[in-house]
């Protein structure tokens, strides 16, 4: 399992750092692994600022060879033993160096000190680091700080100003969890697009065309099951490729998804004046849900999230955004039911509804095209 | 409309089987970069490419005097040694140790050539109104302090707080200056005229200039590159193109100088010309961008080490927190990404610092796309409090 982590661990690293340019900013990095009482961590120093710290040319030749740098063993350990420390609890945790290691990151060579803590005495879990390598130097130089246990992946940074963190252990996926069905909800709310689409296809399910025209549904059950129906496939349809963009499978331009979306308002507002797919406009809330989704996704990935609760955020926001539609309809569908009967209804609220909303759309589809 | 999808659906499994192919493959390759060297020989690092022996021996000598004796004397001598070795060098670490020196004196040191080296290090460090504050310190000191006057001028333009450029003006003539205040009138009164009288005005005084006697490369130099930028300004890119020309042949040496040729080459659409300009080799951040850039325009491969590249350093300065870039990350949020609203981010909070050619062309570009008409307000709103005659964008 250790093992298999720190393979995640360099992974991700090297994802996120591969090569570089000659001069890149003074940066190191620690990979802090817990499990329980065992705290691990790589420490990746860049060997230019140790040498201009801790003068590692020896024979003075211009170049830093392996051979000086072992010359060097006690004194950089030395050097990391005083800059980085561990805390668990409020027991300070002494640990055992392995043998240095090298590392090209970003094309700059780096010193990897990978160190195992012996026991640390106490039965709190709270870890906290402290680092203040070449700070003194260097005010502009950063360690970036990746913490993982079996259930968090924590990035924190080092500063002069930040020399100490307190990493927790714990997840914060529930919490992410119910800040994203917020924030779904909200998105309902204050996407008029989404709410206008939705409306569209509800507009009709209380009626079933006949000779031309929009007729009363009588059996409540007929209602039920057709705004069941439409919902369902709005849903999914969105839940799929909201999920797929989350993921990074998929992705589409913002403008054409905006775009898109403003036509599928426009088109089924048309298809309530000029019906072409009467019974089975749950296809139609499919194939533009799959659209829909793309909008919400876009929305989603412009709030800030811990990449490791990503699934909590997406689960969360998707709920937040199934529950802003059932409270509309939940709200509409009793009064469009009432009323389908009436002529207000069937001229004003589903031919001039639909034409408002059709105009709102293609106001929309302008500016979004614009 | 399948035309207007950025991936098919065929494109999408097979994009999505390489994906996983990769996340396959990538660990063991990561895996392997750790190492222990066989052999005691091996060269982990030269340092005679980054500096060379008499120069680090030299910046050992002085750190040791300080450690010695840290006071102002020894300080200004470390940090002008420091300043030195990273404009030798282009390591931005030696101007790092240089303002984490200074800054640790700064309150207690205030003799003018300590404020301009701190002006110095904070201009590398895009701080620029730290810097016209520790200028207008020093000039406050000694006014006759021409680098400093000159430096302000620049800075200046930089932040595009062009109106306060006459008051330099009047004290460069008041020093008997007058080289110095007649470039400093030109590119004021430059910026100030219709375009058609502007285009004149540089074109008459560009040669003058260029052949100025009592002048150094560097200030002569600086001082087309100004005229090119204000030319740009006027919608002249091909005269601004003609300027940077003139500039490059005196000072050879001057990165930015080239950095802007390419900008005005670009904006004419000239992208073989430009791509002529940069090293295709390079690992440097601006010259990367403008590479993948040339290559889309160009419709050629686009060489994905580089793109890695770019990408990777992008990311370690959003890590880092680091908000030097911000000029490069809005360009490559629009040129290389295009992502509009992500460049306008970068663009808006660069705005804030920085308002050169450059920049403007990228906020102004952004915000057409986007239609943002607050933006455009923004920038005219600019124009306006600078009284400059209207930008041709």
């Amino acid at each position: 399992m250790k093992t298999c982590l720190n393979g995640f661990v360099f992974f991700m690293m090297s994802f996120i750092l591969m090569p570089i340019y000659a001069h890149q900013t003074s940066t190191s990095f620690i990979d802090v692994t817990q499990q329980h009482e065992s705290v691990s961590f790589d420490l990746k120093l860049p060997v230019i600022d140790l040498h201009y710290k801790l003068d590692l040319d020896v024979n003075l030749d211009g170049q830093i060879t392996w051979d000086e740098i072992k010359l060097n063993n006690n004194v950089i350990s030395q050097f990391v033993v005083q800059h980085v420390s561990l805390r668990l609890g409020d027991s300070q945790c002494r640990y055992r160096q392995d043998p240095l290691q090298l590392e090209s990151i970003l094309d700059s060579s780096y010193l990897v000190i990978h160190a195992e803590s012996m026991q640390c005495e106490s039965t709190k879990n709270d870890l906290s680091v402290s680092y203040t390598a070449f700070f003194d130097m260097n005010s502009e130089h950063r360690a970036l700080l990746k913490y993982h246990t079996d259930e968090v992946e924590q990035s924190l940074l080092f500063s002069p100003n930040a020399t100490q963190h307190r990493l927790t252990m714990t997840s914060h996926g529930l919490e992410t969890f119910w800040q994203f069905i917020g924030e779904g909800i909200w998105h309902i709310f204050v996407g008029y697009d989404h709410i206008l689409f939705l409306l569209s296809l509800l507009l009709t399910s209380v009626l079933v065309r006949q000779a031309g025209q929009w007729q009363a549904v009588d059996n409540s059950t007929v209602v039920f099951m057709d705004s069941i129906k439409v919902v369902s496939a709005f849903t999914i349809a969105h839940s799929i490729t909201l999920s797929l963009v989350v993921l990074g499978v998929v992705s589409l331009p913002t403008q054409w998804v905006e775009s898109m979306i403003a036509l599928s308002v426009i088109l089924v507002a048309l298809n309530n004046l000029y019906p072409i797919f009467t019974n089975k406009r749950w296809l139609m809330a499919f194939a533009f849900g799959l659209i829909h989704g793309f909008g919400f996704a876009n929305v989603l990935q412009a709030l800030q999230f811990n990449q490791q609760s990503l699934l909590a955020a997406l689960a969360g926001f998707n709920i937040g955004v199934e529950f802003g539609q059932l409270v509309i309809v939940v709200l509409f569908m009793p009064i469009a039911y009432v009323l389908r009967g009436t002529t207000s209804y069937q001229t004003l609220g589903v031919k001039v509804g639909s034409l408002c909303i059709g105009v709102f759309g293609m106001v929309w589809l302008v500016e979004r095209l614009a | 409309m399948k035309g207007l999808l950025v991936y098919s659906a065929s494109e999408v499994s097979r994009y999505f089987l390489m994906g996983l192919v990769l996340i396959l493959v990538m660990p063991s390759v990561a895996l392997s970069e750790v190492f222990t060297p066989n052999s005691d020989g091996f060269v982990v690092l030269k340092l005679t490419k980054t500096i060379n022996s008499p120069d680090y021996t030299r910046l050992q000598q002085l750190q040791k005097a300080y450690q010695k004796q840290p006071d102002e004397t020894n300080a200004l001598i470390l940090v002008k040694h420091l300043l030195y070795l990273a404009s030798q060098t282009a390591d931005p670490r030696f101007y790092d140790m240089a303002k984490t020196l200074i800054e640790s004196k700064d309150s207690r040191f205030n003799q003018p050539e300590w404020l301009f080296y701190h002006a110095k290090v904070l201009q590398f460090h895009h701080q620029f109104a730290g810097a016209l504050q520790r200028l207008d310190q020093l000039l406050t000191i000694n006014k006759n302090h021409l680098e400093a006057r000159m430096m302000t001028i620049s800075l200046l333009i930089t932040t595009g707080e062009i109106s306060q450029i006459s008051n330099e003006c009047q004290f460069l003539y008041q020093n008997h200056k007058y080289r110095y205040a007649e470039i400093c009138a030109i590119l004021l009164k430059a910026y100030s005229l219709p375009s058609a009288s502007a285009h004149q005005l540089l074109q008459h005084y560009a040669t003058d200039v260029a052949q100025a006697n009592g002048l150094s490369a560097s200030m002569r130099a600086w001082a087309l590159s100004v005229f090119a930028e204000i030319a740009s300004y006027h919608g002249k890119n091909a005269t601004a193109e003609s300027f940077y020309r003139m500039a490059i042949d005196i000072n050879p040496q001057a990165n930015y100088l080239k950095i802007n040729l390419i900008d005005t080459l670009l904006m004419q659409k000239k992208f073989n010309e430009a791509e002529a300009w940069l090293d295709p080799a390079s690992t440097d951040v601006p010259q990367l961008i403008r590479l993948i850039y040339i290559q889309k325009k160009l419709h050629k491969t686009i060489n994905q080490h580089q793109l890695d590249t770019l990408e990777n350093i992008f990311k370690l300065l959003e890590e880092r927190e680091d908000r030097r870039h911000l000029r490069e990350q809005a360009l490559y949020a629009w040129w290389i990404q295009e992502d509009p609203e992500r460049a306008l981010g970068f663009a808006q909070a660069n705005w804030a610092t920085q308002r050169e050619f450059i920049d403007r062309i990228i906020l102004y570009s952004v915000a057409m796309k986007l239609n943002d008409k607050s933006v455009l307000q923004l920038m005219n709103d600019w124009t306006n409090s600078q009284s400059l005659s209207q930008e041709v964008l």
